[in-house]
């Protein structure tokens, strides 16, 4: 019994590290954006694609996985000046500027989808190879590798937001965006790195989601679920230990649902957080707009 | 002759969905994405009556109509709690959440799917093409009546006011979540039926017949003709349906027909969002509002 709660420990981690990159990524984009975007998706399905792609030409894992990475990075700076400057300007409503994201992200489905079928492929560079530990508990290199990968990750996000001039400036613009520009915080600069770097994450979350689950042009969209209930628990504002704790729950209630109830009722898990998540702070605003 | 005949369904029945999605964006300044959803409702239901339980069309027809009229009302009790992009959001996991819940339930079929049989009305099969094209265009005329009687109705007018800003709307004695209640039962209705003249012309309903991939497509035919006039889901769903058959014409395998069909309707929301926001005929873009509850 112990060792199934303990082996059941190990997936929950693994999948905790991913949904937390995802999470992450996903909230550093929300600052500039300030709406829930698909366009979050975009990195989660193209990086590990491309390096899927690089890896089967060079043979290099390594390489994939920078070359992959890099792209998100270029990206997302590209998204951010084409599409999300010009929205931003145009003053619609969150929804049409949504509407435009999720166009964006069902067009990149289509790409993939064109360019290497709908059959799954996957990415594990260790082939399910596997540490032992007591207890005869059984954590792949995959899973090391993306709970490895996820706490240096979050530790360098960390340092980076609380100990550095651009962290400040970040948290700055995500308090009050007006404000940061009266400043003279160059609102725009930041928000192409917030988009850049949120797509790295974004796309290292994919990766690192590919070790585990086969590559479909369908992959991205339940982490990008997952991170939005974690932008949703911190009501937009970027609480990333709200969002680290919130993919916590999640992927640990999934790995009890998958245990429980079999592997295809886990991801409604996630759904049914965000739609209870949005109407409660929901509820929560409408009764604060009604005190006031 | 065949063909066109299926073009024809095709039409009628997406002309009243995105016809259903007009009334509620267009005219309420509510856009869903649960619509796959309801539609699929209404067909699951439609198919379970017809099929497993041998029902006769005059329950299976109202039994639709009602479970899109119920289905759209969850939709519209969540919209009340909701500010605009978080209830997008959240409508479009409502469609994640049921097709996950039809793939997985035995009760429909689970990803096998509904096998119905063939549905005769007074000798009349109602998966013969000429007669489900003349049932789908009965009902896309149906939708587009509905649509161009509300705009000029005392309802369609306060849904208008409350659609621009709510706090006026109610500062006016206007009842804002009634009325949207009151639109949001009409287009559930017209849903629920597209459900019915889909599942009884394909006679086979199946998870995949439901996806996100129409979610979009109902919001984008809504987009693409324009919200707020009743002709422009006409044009959207023309535009649609008929557009990507062209892709037949240029010779790609049918495997990469889906894909393409992506690229097409995500590259058209994406366009038509950033270069013409009104659609081809529309008359109303949906702005930020200076009291919008949004996280922003």
């Amino acid at each position: 019994m112990i060792e199934s709660f303990a082996q059941l420990g190990i997936i929950a981690a693994a999948s905790f590290s991913v949904y937390a990159l995802a999470s992450l990524g996903f909230l550093l984009i929300y600052i500039p954006a300030k709406f829930f975007n698909f366009t979050a998706a975009v990195p989660v399905l193209l990086t590990p694609y491309i390096a899927y792609a690089v890896i089967q030409r060079s043979g290099s894992f390594a390489l994939g996985c920078l070359i992959s990475l890099a792209a998100a990075g270029i990206l997302g700076g590209f998204l951010y000046q084409v599409v999300f400057r010009r929205l931003g300007a145009s003053g619609y409503s969150a929804t049409i500027q949504l509407v435009a994201t999720l166009g964006i992200y069902t067009a990149a489905v289509g790409v993939i989808g064109l360019i290497f079928g709908q059959q799954s492929v996957r990415i594990d560079p260790f082939e399910s190879e596997a540490i032992l530990l007591p207890l005869e508990i059984r954590v792949s290199f995959a899973q090391a590798l993306s709970i490895g990968t996820a706490a240096a990750a979050i530790l360098c996000f960390h340092v980076v937001w609380r100990r550095t001039e651009v962290g400040l400036r970040l948290r700055a613009m995500a308090d009050d965006m007006i404000l940061a520009r009266i400043l003279s915080i160059p609102v725009s600069r930041y928000a192409m790195f917030a988009f850049a770097a949120g797509f790295v994450l974004l796309g290292l979350a994919g990766v690192l989601g590919g070790f585990d689950s086969a590559l479909r042009p369908t992959f991205a969209f339940p982490l990008v679920v997952v991170a939005m209930v974690a932008a949703a628990v911190g009501q937009g504002n970027a609480r990333f230990a709200a969002a680290l704790a919130a993919s916590a729950v999640i992927a640990i209630a999934e790995t009890a649902v998958a245990w429980y109830a079999g592997e295809a009722w886990a991801r409604p898990v996630s759904l049914v957080c965000l739609i209870v998540i949005l109407v409660w702070a929901g509820t929560q605003r409408r009764n604060s707009l009604r005190q006031v | 002759m065949e063909y066109l005949l299926h073009l024809l369904v095709m039409f009628g029945i997406f002309g009243a969905l995105a016809s259903a999605a007009n009334i509620d964006a267009g005219y309420g300044g509510v856009l869903s994405f649960a619509y796959a959803a309801v539609f699929g409702a209404g067909a699951y239901v439609t198919a379970y009556l017809l099929g497993p339980q041998s029902a006769p069309v005059w329950l299976a027809l109202p039994a639709a109509v009602a479970v899109g009229i119920g289905a759209n009302l969850i939709v519209a009790a969540i919209a009340s709690r909701l500010a605009d992009g978080d209830f997008a959001v959240a409508t479009l996991a409502a469609h994640g959440l049921f097709a996950a819940v039809v793939a997985n339930t035995d009760l429909v079929g689970g990803p096998m799917g509904l096998q119905i049989p063939q549905v005769q009305v007074g000798g009349l099969s109602l998966s013969s093409p000429i007669v489900a094209a003349a049932i789908a265009l009965s009902l896309l005329t149906l939708s587009v009546a509905a649509a161009y009687k509300l705009q000029r109705s005392s309802l369609g007018r306060a849904l208008r006011v409350v659609r621009e800003d709510a706090v006026l709307a109610r500062s006016l004695g206007i009842d804002a979540s009634a009325c949207r209640v009151a639109a949001m039962a009409a287009s559930g209705a017209l849903v629920g039926a597209a459900g019915f003249v889909f599942a009884s012309y394909v006679q086979f309903v199946h998870p995949d017949s439901f996806t996100t991939r129409e979610a979009v497509l109902i919001v984008c035919m809504a987009i693409a003709g324009g919200l707020g006039t009743p002709w422009g889901a006409v044009a959207g769903a023309a535009l649609l349906v008929l557009l990507p058959e062209g892709l037949r014409w240029v010779g790609l395998p049918a495997a990469s027909e889906g894909a393409m069909r992506d690229i097409l309707y995500g590259s058209l929301l994406a366009a038509f969002v950033l270069l013409r926001p009104a659609g081809l005929f529309g008359c109303f873009v949906p702005a930020a509002k200076p009291h919008d509850t949004t996280v922003r």
